[in-house]
């Protein structure tokens, strides 16, 4: 799939006679093997190569020649009809032989870089004669043709690229200028700033710099007389080469000059310097200025603010100020994917629609603009975005913010408890509700998103539209059926609401569209490259022996680009990487020495630390428990120069004193220039990962595991699998990676706007040295990779297998929990059809046209199994209406509520609560509760139906560790429950006794995943105690009285609190602080309070002390109000100098409390 | 802007003639020819002066007018004398070229002169498009000077010891450092409309020029060498024409003057002379 559209591009472009496209396009991907292999050898790795660049230098030049041209002058002929998509084609396929060539002559000369930006800083980066340079050919070349072929995120990159490397005047004896004169280069210097970052898309950059191009020309003016007259001339055509560029860059971010799209005032100032250039007789301006116009006359057809939007348009002043807000934050060009999807009516706030994107193609983009129209209309709507995991509702939150700015309210992300108070505003009184209409986005997990609709139902009446990102996840076993029965739940409660499903990697939207009736959009355009290598370990013989048994041998990586390919056959070019390939010698049974076995862990470490000395920002994806040891040795050994960043210093004290981390590792780790990323280990620890790697250039390597496989979007060049297998958490062992899983992880490496170039290296999972197995492992990989089957990327529903296990067995009370969950969403209206109607697994049965049974009759057969079970239940455990309503509202397995809801009872029979006044005092559910959280911390409290003793997929089976567990559980269990941090539980027997089997690793695993588990139930244990107590008084209490009216502001935090205990917040400590309003303790003591250990001088000291000072004044002021708090002390620390910027305070904030700004 | 119109008629098949081959007849021998040359060169370099200094003017129009264009020509030729006839001979091919247009050879385009020596892309260029369809791009190269002989007009082996013995030119031409400025001028400056009105003729021309290369690339050189070996020129293409990239990519072509510091004199008094006339004449 990923290489399909480059196919196409090389199968599109006009072909010089006796170059086949095969040919042509073997050509570019060499030229690029061997460019990283160029690269490698300057950065000392020892490395051999097939082939020399060399010999093909001269055909690539001549390729691109010829492509350019042919661009060129066709574009220059009107009269001459040429397919665009040839254009097109040839214009990307010449950018990217462009680029090659630049980054060829490039190699190298990185280090020269740093020194020159070291001492010289403030300066542009251009000396001003980039224009005339053989350099500036090349990079101003690549980048205009990758514009040309709308590739604006390749171009985006190349100009930062650009921008960092030295510039040579050498090569060409350059005098521009026939007086010297310095404030003449100034003035080049700045056009060609101008001109790099108008190609690059940075408009508002361009206008700033539009104003230092005056003064510059002002004081040229101003010495007019000093100047030979052919200068003049030169700076005149300077002067409106960036006028045009800045007329442009003004009408495409700047909505009240947009008209001038029509009389195109840009064109006639280049024409203005192309006369000028005429009589100069100068080339390269010429040549810059027929690219600007091919460029320029292309962004009118895509600027965002000039394209006409299809009807229904929206048209409201807020849409508008929307999209100027967009054009001026790095979206003024539309891709073309997105021309087409608005085209097919994408905005249209009314229609659902089904995307099939590759990844970093734009999607995001698409359901920002789908949001921004549905809003646009109504002012008091909501949205509502489902996505996979919380690190992604995170991100989006944050993208969303960011992009729908002048339009939103509030951007909520549904990380913690409390959001839930935001859908719930509905049943506030009119009195209550915000003077400002409420506007929002809600970004949330599918299992959020279950509890939240099943909750206030009522809320999502005025969601106006449902974005889901990886919608592909509905196919998934667990989850999928989840969100499967979520999203029909939602469309039972809001018929109308339009649905935006996006995923990376679906070959049927068709069919989802079908589903929604709606259109699907599938577009397999991956705009950036990606480079497959695989090792394969070199002869052990040859090997170097290092220590012991070990040996360190030569790795052949060979590209996978042909569905041909074969290991053994002769059209694959090796890439011989030195000494990197670990092989060990291990004892067989008979104790004596066995044979070489090959390494992947410690080769894909070395493999990645070669790649990280070529400059290239790279992930190494290991399967097991050793990320973080291998970050630590990966950081020791490469001994980067991390970010220097005071807010390290801020994080690590809290990191140690309010989460409880000792030694902070990842502190350390990133100081180093490193990060890890894994399962276990703190939420904030995470983030932290990923917004350093993200964000700092500094950082440049992250070591992780499976848990970085969905959506999180960060910047990577270069990927190393260290075989292909994956650690699943819920099996707690190694699986082999599944195609979809594959191409996920694999997708990250380069990201449009980041790199062009992605290299995925993979590693051999173990390996007898025999050529069998091998090449099974190469088919497999190429199978994944290339041509991963249309039916493998085939969504289905993952609720299909519920659904036929609720009509294949009778016995419920043996079914899984999915199957459980899922019916107590029936519980209330079991008759009722439509929900099940609305689901999508019920659509693809309808589509099955060999079924034996019509829908209708599947319908029946399905609703009344359901019925039946529940009926059957009801006969043996009678449940009020009331009690019906919580069930169903629950999201829990139906034996689960069952359970909960006689463990509540009993527990109220013991503490037998007043009737009465429901808001306030003894009737009170506020009173009723204190009293229960105490009973429930001094009892051994029964409140799981079957505690769960699991240690990975291994069961259990010699019953004396089984009861040691399970002894150890209870202890840890009554600890937990007394308030013990995650800290005092490993350091308790539970985590050191039990021997090999109980490693401590597996403890903490253990302990993490119980923690939560005893968070969830003790919350759902709540939920039904609320139940119990509505009971009482069915009447006054019902379901249907609001929870404001009846006095539970706390409900939201309570019941649905343990749903966002993770590993964050790892004690019911933090819960009872959560519920006792205690919020900014921990955001004081980050910011203001100083650690013994601290080393900081005595000034730090006494502005910290004051900071915490206004911290406790400012929490006594605004208990309720953490916004104001993260701003009062945000105002602090930039009067105190410390300048920590907001997204910091917030983030620090949200680790220590659980604001969820 | 077109001053190349002002080129008449004139005896082209003489000029013709001449450049075609080594004819005992050569340009300085004719007075009337070379000052017509002179007259069109200073002419059309007044011209561009003009224009930009009209330009500079509405650009910067606190500067005083204080130079007119032909004070600042009479300047350059005062000046710079060697360069200043340097520059004219780079055009000599150039306008022999515009004079000698006949039915077999169809000029696309010609490069406008050069306003200073210092310009450092091709002297000289024109595309023709031959009568069998094939493009011809002729280029012509400033070695106007007694130091070179034409008989180094030779391509020497890069390794070789003598390399260096042909004009630095030529040299980097046959290294292909001037492809990037052959290919920006031959985008650029050719007006490419008059040539090509289909599809298929674009390929053909784009395969042609940008992917094999094979414009034959027409050297003029110009020296101060006045006797007649012509065989030096087929020898030259034995050598020349082979590798680097295609067959026949280059022929070299030398206009012979035989006393150069006479004809530097000779120009220059009749350069200067001309702009005495205009002077007189009080317009351009």
């Amino acid at each position: 799939m990923l290489s399909k559209y480059f196919q196409e591009r090389f199968e599109n472009m006009p072909r010089p006679e006796g170059l086949s496209a095969e040919a042509a396009r073997q050509l570019v991907i060499d030229a690029y093997r061997l460019l990283i292999s160029n690269r490698l050898s300057v950065a000392g790795v020892g490395v051999q190569g097939e082939g020399t660049i060399e010999d093909e230098l001269d055909t690539l030049l001549r390729l691109a020649d010829y492509l350019s041209a042919y661009t060129a002058i066709s574009a220059n002929l009107p009269q001459v009809q040429i397919s665009p998509s040839a254009i097109s084609s040839a214009n990307f396929v010449a950018a990217q032989i462009f680029e090659f060539l630049a980054e060829y002559r490039a190699v190298g000369s990185d280090s020269l870089a740093e020194e020159q930006e070291a001492h010289d800083t403030e300066r542009f980066p251009f000396n001003g004669f980039e224009f005339w340079t053989r350099e500036g050919y090349l990079w101003i070349n690549a980048i205009a043709h990758y514009l040309l072929a709308r590739h604006d995120g390749n171009a985006t990159t190349l100009t930062r690229r650009f921008r960092k490397l030295p510039k040579s005047v050498n090569d060409s004896n350059l005098s521009t200028w026939s007086a010297g004169s310095d404030i003449g280069y100034r003035l080049a210097s700045t056009v060609v700033e101008i001109v790099v970052s108008f190609l690059g898309c940075d408009f508002l950059r361009v206008l700033r710099i539009v104003e230092d191009r005056d003064a510059v020309f002002g004081d040229i003016q101003a010495t007019s007389n000093d100047f030979e007259l052919i200068d003049l001339a030169l700076i005149s055509a300077l002067f409106d080469i960036a006028e045009a560029c800045a007329q442009m860059a003004r009408a495409l971010i700047i909505l009240a000059e947009a008209e001038v799209r029509i009389t195109r005032p840009w064109l006639e100032t280049l024409r203005q310097a192309q006369r000028t250039s005429d009589l100069l007789n100068d080339a390269a301006l010429k040549w810059i200025i027929d690219l600007l116009r091919r460029v320029m006359n292309d962004f009118v057809e895509r600027g965002l603010l000039f394209i006409e939007f299809p009807d229904p348009s929206p048209t409201s002043d807020g849409w508008y100020r929307y999209l100027e807000h967009r054009a001026r934050t790095h979206r003024a060009l539309l891709w073309p994917a997105h021309l087409e999807a608005i085209g097919r009516g994408s905005i249209n706030p009314q229609t659902s629609m089904v995307i099939s994107m590759p990844t970093g193609s734009g999607k995001s983009f698409i359901a920002e603009m789908k949001i921004a129209a549905a809003l646009q209309n109504t002012e008091d709507a909501w949205v509502l975005y489902v996505v996979p995991t919380n690190a992604l509702v995170r991100q989006v939150t944050r993208d969303l913010e960011e992009a729908l700015g002048p339009l939103v309210t509030t951007i909520r992300g549904f990380v913690t408890d409390r959001e839930y108070t935001y859908l719930s505003l509905e049943s506030l009184s009119p009195d209550e509700l915000p003077t400002k209409p409420i506007n929002y986005v809600a970004v949330m997990t599918p299992e959020k998103l279950r509890l939240a609709v099943s909750l206030w139902a009522e809320a999502f009446e005025t969601c106006v539209l449902c974005v889901v990102d990886e919608a592909h996840l509905i196919g998934e076993p667990r989850r999928g059926s989840l969100l499967d029965l979520a999203l029909a739940q939602l469309r039972t409660v809001n018929e109308r609401v339009p649905l935006l499903l996006l995923s990376a990697m679906m070959s049927n939207p068709d069919d989802l569209a079908h589903w929604l009736e709606g259109i699907d959009f599938l577009d397999e355009r991956r705009l950036t490259r990606q480079a497959l290598m695989l090792g394969i370990p070199g002869d052990v013989q040859a090997a170097a022996q290092v220590r012991g048994r070990e040996r360190l041998g030569d790795l052949l990586f060979g590209s996978v680009y042909r569905s041909d390919w074969e290991p053994s056959s002769g059209n694959i070019k090796w890439m011989i990487l030195e000494n990197v390939c670990v092989l060990k010698q291990e004892k067989d049974r008979r104790g004596g020495w066995g044979a070489y076995k090959f390494k992947p862990t410690d080769t894909a470490r070395n493999c990645t630390e070669s790649l990280v000395r070529t400059g290239l920002k790279s992930i190494l994806f290991i399967p097991n428990i050793w990320a973080e040891s291998s970050a630590k040795r990966l950081g020791d050994s490469l001994n980067l120069e991390g970010p220097d960043d005071p807010r390290l210093d801020v994080w690590e004290r809290v990191l140690r004193r309010e989460l409880g981390v000792d030694k902070p590792e990842i502190i350390e780790r990133l100081r180093q220039g490193v990060c890890y990323h894994k399962g276990p280990m703190l939420t904030q620890e995470q983030v932290l990962a990923e917004r350093y790697f993200a964000t700092s250039e500094e950082v440049r390597l992250m070591v992780c595991t499976s848990t970085l496989s969905y959506g999180v979007n960060l910047p990577v060049e270069a990927l190393v699998f260290a075989g292909t297998k994956r650690y699943d958490p819920e099996a707690d062992t190694t699986v082999e990676i599944t195609s979809k899983d594959f191409l996920n992880i694999a997708g990250r490496a380069g990201r449009p706007a980041f790199a062009n170039q992605g290299l995925v290296q993979v590693l051999p999972n173990w390996l007898p040295f025999d050529w069998k197995p091998l090449r099974k492992q190469y088919q497999d990989l190429r199978k994944m990779y290339l041509a991963p089957s249309k039916k493998e990327l085939k969504v289905t529903s993952g609720l299909c297998t519920v659904l036929d296990q609720i009509s294949a067995v009778s016995d419920m009370d043996s079914v899984s929990d999915e199957v459980s969950a899922a019916i107590t969403a029936w519980f209330g209206r079991a008759e009722d059809e439509s929900l099940l109607r609305h689901t999508y697994a019920f659509f693809l049965r309808t589509q099955q046209v060999d079924a034996e049974e019509t829908p209708d009759q599947y319908a029946h057969r399905i609703t009344s199994a359901i019925a039946g079970w529940i009926r059957r239940q009801e006969e043996e455990f009678p449940l009020t209406s009331i009690a019906k309503e919580a069930f169903k509202r629950s999201g829990l397995p139906s034996r689960t509520c069952r359970h909960l809801y006689h463990e509540a009872g009993r527990i109220l029979e013991n503490l037998s609560p007043f009737k009465g006044s429901t808001t306030d005092g003894e009737g009170s559910f506020q009173y009723w509760l204190n009293e229960v959280v105490e009973s429930v911390q001094s009892q051994d409290c029964d409140f799981f139906y079957q505690p769960r003793v699991k240690v990975g997929d291994k069961e259990v089976r010699e019953n004396q560790l089984l009861e040691r567990i399970r002894e150890y559980e209870a202890e840890a269990l009554h600890l937990w429950l007394s308030g013990a941090a995650r800290e005092d539980l490993m350091a308790s027997r539970f985590a050191n006794g039990g021997g090999d089997y109980w490693s401590r690793h597996r403890a903490s695993m253990f302990i993490n995943r119980t923690t939560q588990q005893y968070a969830f139930a003790l919350g759902s244990l709540l939920f039904f105690l609320e139940c119990r107590w509505r009971e009482q008084d069915s009447d006054a209490r019902s379901w249907d009285r609001k929870p404001k009216d009846l006095g539970l502001e706390w409900e939201p935090h309570l019941a649905h609190l343990p749903l966002a205990v993770k590993w964050g917040v790892s004690s019911i400590s933090a819960l009872a602080w959560t519920y006792a309003g205690v919020r900014f303790r921990f955001a004081a003591s980050a910011l203001g309070d100083i650690h013994p250990s601290d080393d900081v001088g005595h000034d730090i000291e006494e502005q910290l002390r004051k900071v915490r000072g206004l911290l406790n004044e400012y929490r006594s002021n605004y208990p309720d109000q953490p916004q104001l708090t993260v701003e009062a002390l945000r105002i602090q620390s930039e009067r105190l100098g410390l300048g920590y910027d907001i997204d910091f305070l917030k983030d620090v904030a949200d680790a220590c409390c659980g604001t969820g700004l | 802007m077109a001053w190349w119109k002002r080129v008449d008629n004139g005896p082209t098949e003489f000029a013709y003639r001449l450049f075609r081959s080594s004819d005992e007849t050569t340009i300085d021998r004719d007075d009337t020819l070379l000052r017509g040359l002179v007259e069109l060169f200073v002419g059309a370099q007044l011209g561009l002066w003009r224009q930009i200094n009209l330009l500079a003017q509405t650009r910067f129009p606190d500067r005083p007018v204080k130079t007119d264009e032909i004070q600042t020509v009479r300047e350059f030729i005062q000046n710079h004398r060697d360069e200043f006839v340097r520059l004219f001979a780079e055009h000599i091919p150039h306008y022999l070229m515009l004079r000698c247009r006949s039915s077999d050879f169809e000029p696309c385009t010609q490069k406008r002169p050069h306003l200073s020596p210092y310009d450092h892309y091709a002297d000289h260029l024109a595309v023709w498009k031959t009568p069998t369809d094939s493009y011809q791009l002729m280029t012509s190269e400033t070695k106007a000077s007694e130091q070179y002989p034409r008989d180094l007009v030779r391509k020497s082996p890069p390794d070789s010891e003598r390399k260096g013995t042909m004009f630095d030119e030529f040299d980097e031409i046959e290294m292909g450092q001037h492809d990037l400025a052959l290919k920006h001028q031959l985008l650029y400056d050719v007006d490419w409309s008059l040539l090509i009105s289909t599809k298929e003729e674009v390929e053909k021309l784009v395969e042609a020029g940008f992917w094999k290369k094979d414009f034959v690339y027409h050297g003029c050189v110009v020296t101060s060498e006045s006797r007649e070996r012509p065989s030096i020129f087929k020898n030259y293409e034995e050598v020349a024409a082979k590798k680097p990239d295609s067959p026949e990519r280059r022929w070299a072509t030398v206009v012979p003057i035989s006393k150069w510091k006479d004809w530097v004199d000779k120009i220059t008094e009749l350069a200067l002379d001309f702009l005495s006339e205009r002077e007189a004449e009080g317009h351009f």
